[in-house]
């Protein structure tokens, strides 16, 4: 630890340091343009975000709902079948049921037509449209993407959803926003073809939580969280197994390792010259 | 405690489980095992009680007619 050392680590840290810092601040400077890149969403507590933390599954269920009540007239959700839903927000009899509440196209029967059959849970999330043409036509042009995936397709995740949906505001003054479209700052260029949908007390709970704007949208942005990584729950289980077991190996195998060559590196080489050995001949 | 009977304990294992291969796989494998279900065993009651209340079995109850 001599001085050198010391001067010579600082100057190195002091480099590095400012060298990460002024290439950070370069790349993300601010400049005129910066509507295009949509307001940076704020970091919302939602539990799945923490390290080791897990989904509520309580709110995965009233997001669901409210995903049927409100977003699946527009928007589909194909990767995710009635059966996902099975112990993880619904029992099996609760999800037979709503799966039965809608008609699926079926066939060919024996006569070789198509039929309209009650759904069941092997069918995927009825469709609000039969294909993206159907949905421009009905939303102006503008096509609802699918959501199954949306919070891991979106820069910013679950914060970026929940803060779009709940920042629908008046553009600033000397903004004009294109006829059709609705400001929100969140949405890059700050025009959206969405309208606000989330209002407090548009969804009714069941078990009776409030239905401010903020829970609603709380719960289906979960949800979506879920339909998007359905595996976040025991993967994070699995990832806290790992690191026990891994870090545990690790730390024997260097206390091994050094163990077992304790005797090499510790040993003395000593040589012994004869009495003769500087004498000339 | 142990620092007393290593010698003891060493030669013991050494000479019963580890001098014939067919000792040693067999230790191998019941210890692999036996530790498999101790590890997971513990490590799921204690996730289990760290996510109590969250996971779908917790909330089940309001909502399966039995």
């Amino acid at each position: 630890l001599s001085a050198h050392n010391v001067l010579l680590g600082a100057s190195v840290a002091t480099a590095l340091g400012s060298g990460a810092s002024l290439y950070y601040l370069n790349q993300n400077a601010a400049h005129a343009n910066m509507e295009a890149e949509g307001l940076h969403p704020a970091d919302h507590p939602f539990p799945q975000k923490k390290l080791f933390g897990t989904f509520d599954h309580a709110s995965i269920r009233r997001g669901f709902h409210v995903f049927k009540e409100v977003c699946s007239a527009c928007h589909s959700l194909d990767l995710v079948y009635w059966r996902n839903l099975v112990d993880v927000a619904y029992s099996e009899e609760e999800t037979r049921v709503m799966a039965a509440e809608y008609e699926y196209r079926d066939g060919p029967n024996d006569n070789g037509d198509m039929f309209d059959r009650p759904g069941k849970l092997v069918d995927p999330m009825p469709r609000p449209y039969a294909n993206e043409e159907a949905a421009r036509a009905a939303n102006a042009g503008a096509y609802p993407p699918d959501l199954s995936l949306i919070t891991k397709a979106r820069h910013g995740g679950v914060d970026y959803i929940y803060s779009l949906l709940t920042g629908y505001c008046d553009p600033p003054a000397g903004v004009k926003v294109q006829e059709g479209l609705h400001y929100n700052p969140y949405f890059p260029g700050g025009a959206i073809a969405m309208a606000q949908n989330i209002f407090d007390g548009v969804v009714e709970f069941e078990d009776g939580t409030p239905n401010t704007a903020a829970q609603i949208t709380k719960d289906v942005v979960t949800f979506l969280n879920w339909a998007a990584e359905p595996e976040l729950d025991d993967r994070k289980k699995i990832g806290v197994k790992a690191i026990l077991l891994f870090s545990t190996l690790t730390a024997l195998a260097l206390w091994i390792k050094r163990n077992r060559w304790q005797t090499l590196k510790t040993r003395k080489i000593v040589f012994n010259p004869p009495k003769n050995w500087n004498a000339k001949k | 405690m142990v620092g007393y009977f290593t010698r003891a304990v060493s030669s013991f294992t050494y000479r019963n489980f580890f001098k014939k291969e067919s000792t040693y796989f067999t230790a191998i494998v019941v210890t692999g095992v036996g530790f498999s279900i101790v590890f997971n065993t513990a490590f799921d009651k204690y996730w289990n009680n760290k996510t109590a209340g969250t996971k779908w079995v917790d909330i089940k109850d309001r909502y399966v007619q039995n």
